[in-house]
């Protein structure tokens, strides 16, 4: 991964997680050092595809609110969920991805102080005692990529091994797993990998791992004993969906068994207006923008609502087909 | 029209010299040939924005500014070198108050990726260049006011500097001036390279468009273009060809009895549901359930989105028998059916 610049905050300069990132990307002897990460990060509007070849880093520390609330249906339903904020942006580059119109920047910014993170964490848990609460890592980057560089698995993997109780999603489109097969399968820290039929992950999530690539990580996961779940979201129509869709959950049942599957959440591609203008202005000449796609009169883009069940329904049937459980299926936002 | 920008004359002496250039007769700083404006902006963004929109609403056939001139490298990790031409990819802007402006302009055509921030004031020390140096490796006096002006009134841009020195305590500004027709040599060829390699636009296939023969209203025109700019996408020509050979498209063009601008609508409403399959089966039931209600003079009216289980009812009275009857017609209306429609069955 090859940053253009490096930016470091002065305050964390001298932190172990930082000199560890530092010196796992090689950048000991080349990095700035700034005052605060937000005087040049989203203060100007950076295009979001300078990302392919003027990706600045940024390492820093993270303040305000720690751990949020996740929105509604952010996953199962029944237990609260919250997501914590270790990062900001992706190297990766689907182009439905709402970040792109999130933060003015494509750039990373990496958040080392992990400490308190995890103490916020901690804080949440305790005020659920007896009862499941989810957390989630992947709100604004995707939770593994980085995983080797970035350095916190360790960290929350200790931290959860504490709370059973407490569960962990990592959510992914990458095949990074490295970290994780070095740290003991833990019942509660669950890595989920969006997947979608090649020929979508080929047209749309550029840089991402190839579909054979992210269903190998996850069997050898699996097999290592750790958790694993699959989200097919976002769904996007093509005149083959119904196929590809089928094809997809059959591959998925050939290499791994249903039942070794936590949950499976499905969802149908969606945003809002402002984001469908950022997308269309990155990607005009995407097939995204050509969808049968209609503008709500609350501002959002989407599927007409017979498309939506239509295909909802459908792809749940085929996961029922194959093999997976009413409970560990699950439809997002609808 | 082009109109070419310089913040100094010296930039653009080598304009002056290839090109038969005379003097505007209402603006002093413009000179014009047959094929473009040159005009001499000056330095600083107040000057630039104010200048270029003068020569702007003067000329109002211009189609796209180039602007030429040289910069100066801010410290960075990989450096420029001095001499170097570069095309600018994204401008970035500095507020007279030393903050960043927070709109950036992107160049149309440029083949770098290199961007350029255009300061407030000239960098005369190294914290100031220092400060300026993390949003971009270059810095100058007013391309961002240029590109500002070309957003307002969306013309494309392109920019081509020579990096002349290094800002900061080391700005020569006599060395500058010493290369100054070099420099100038430098974006002269550029913009000469630039209109040999500007690539004219693929001409678009003949693709048939069967509503070249309907009567368009100018929305109807603009729906059917991103219809089927849409269906060439999700599909392809050879698909297009038959679903022009579809019955329901073919009835459209023999229909004796529509009038032209009906046509185009049915064509319209035929093509919006071919490109989303769901709204073909919606559309069909629904229909047969109006024309049912219709006979009894009640109006079924649904959601033309097609995203909208809702829909309304109405019908006029002329007596109690009468409402009665249109009562107990509504009362049997296949709500749960039609929910089901509505989620995809
Ligand atoms: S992997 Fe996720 S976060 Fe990264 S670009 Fe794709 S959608 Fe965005």
């Amino acid at each position: 991964m090859a940053f253009e610049r490096i930016f470091v905050e002065k305050s964390i300069a001298e932190r172990p997680a930082t000199l560890a990132v530092l010196k796992k990307i090689n950048a000991l002897d080349r990095f700035e050092i700034i005052e605060k990460y937000d005087d040049y990060f989203g203060r100007v509007k950076k295009p979001y595809l300078h990302k392919r070849n003027q990706l600045n880093l940024y390492l820093a520390e993270k303040k305000g609110q720690l751990v949020k609330e996740a929105p509604d249906a952010y996953g199962l339903a029944g237990a609260p969920h919250f997501y914590f904020v270790h990062a900001y942006n992706c190297i990766y580059e689907c182009e439905y991805c709402y970040l792109q119109g999130y933060f003015n920047s494509p750039d990373i910014v990496l958040f080392t102080n992990h400490d308190e993170i995890s103490k916020e964490i901690i804080r949440h848990i305790h005020q659920y005692p007896n009862q499941e609460i989810w957390f989630h890592a992947g709100e604004f980057s995707d939770s593994l990529a980085l995983s080797q560089i970035s350095g916190e698995l360790e960290l929350y993997h200790q931290l959860f091994k504490k709370f059973p109780h407490a569960r962990l999603e990592l959510r992914t489109k990458s095949a990074n797993t490295k970290v994780l097969e070095s740290l003991d399968p833990l019942d509660n820290m669950i890595t989920s990998f969006s997947m979608s039929p090649q020929s979508s992950v080929k047209k749309y999530d550029h840089k991402t791992a190839a579909l054979k690539l992210r269903l190998k990580a996850m069997e050898k996961l699996s097999m290592l004993g750790h958790p694993v779940a699959i989200h097919l979201d976002p769904i996007i129509w093509s005149p083959n969906w119904e196929s590809d869709y089928q094809e997809l959950v059959h591959k998925i049942t050939e290499t791994i068994n249903p039942d070794n599957i936590r949950y499976v959440s499905i969802g149908v591609v969606r945003f809002p207006k402002k984001m469908f203008k950022d997308i269309k202005n990155n990607y005009p000449d995407s097939d995204l923008v050509h969808q049968p796609l209609i503008t709500t009169t609350n501002d959002l883009v989407r599927y007409r609502k017979p498309l939506r069940f239509k295909i909802l329904n459908t792809v749940e049937s085929m996961l029922k087909t194959a093999g997976f459980k009413a409970p560990q299926i699950y439809k997002c936002m609808e | 029209m082009e109109l070419l920008t310089f913040a100094h004359r010296a930039e653009a002496q080598c304009f002056f010299d290839e090109f038969g250039l005379s003097q505007d007769k209402a603006q002093e700083n413009i000179f014009l040939d047959d094929h473009r404006i040159v005009a001499i902006l000056g330095e600083g963004i107040e000057a630039s924005i104010f200048n270029t929109t003068r020569v702007m609403q003067r000329f109002p056939n211009i189609q796209k500014v180039l602007n030429f001139g040289v910069v100066g490298a801010l410290p960075h990790p990989s450096p420029l070198n001095l001499g170097q031409l570069i095309s600018v990819n994204t401008v970035y802007g500095e507020s007279a108050a030393k903050d960043f402006q927070f709109k950036s302009f992107s160049s149309s055509h440029s083949t770098s990726s290199i961007d350029c921030i255009t300061a407030a004031h000239r960098v005369l020390n190294e914290d100031y260049a220092s400060r300026l140096a993390p949003i971009a490796p270059m810095v100058d006096r007013e391309l961002w006011g240029i590109a500002y002006v070309c957003h307002q009134m969306k013309l494309p841009w392109e920019s081509f500097k020579v990096v002349s020195d290094f800002a900061g305590k080391s700005t020569l500004c006599f060395e500058v001036q010493a290369h100054a027709p070099q420099f100038s040599k430098q974006l002269f060829d550029a913009y000469l390279t630039s209109k040999n390699s500007n690539p004219t636009p693929n001409k678009i296939s003949e693709i048939k468009k069967p509503w070249d023969n309907f009567y368009v209203t100018k929305s109807q025109g603009d729906k059917l273009e991103k219809l089927h700019l849409q269906f060439i996408k999700l599909f392809d020509e050879k698909k297009w060809t038959n679903f022009l050979e579809h019955p329901l498209v073919v009835d459209i063009s023999n229909h004796k009895n529509l009038h032209p601008k009906q046509k185009t609508q049915k064509f319209l409403d035929v093509l919006t549901t071919y490109l989303d399959p769901s709204m073909a089966r919606l559309i069909e039931k629904t229909h047969g359930l109006k024309q049912t209600y219709k006979k009894s003079d009640i109006d079924l009216k649904f959601d033309p989105q097609g995203d909208s289980e809702q829909f309304k009812v109405s019908f006029n009275v002329i007596s109690e028998q009468d409402l009665n009857r249109k009562i107990s017609q509504i009362s049997q209306l296949p709500i749960s059916d039609i929910q089901k429609w509505y989620e995809g069955e």
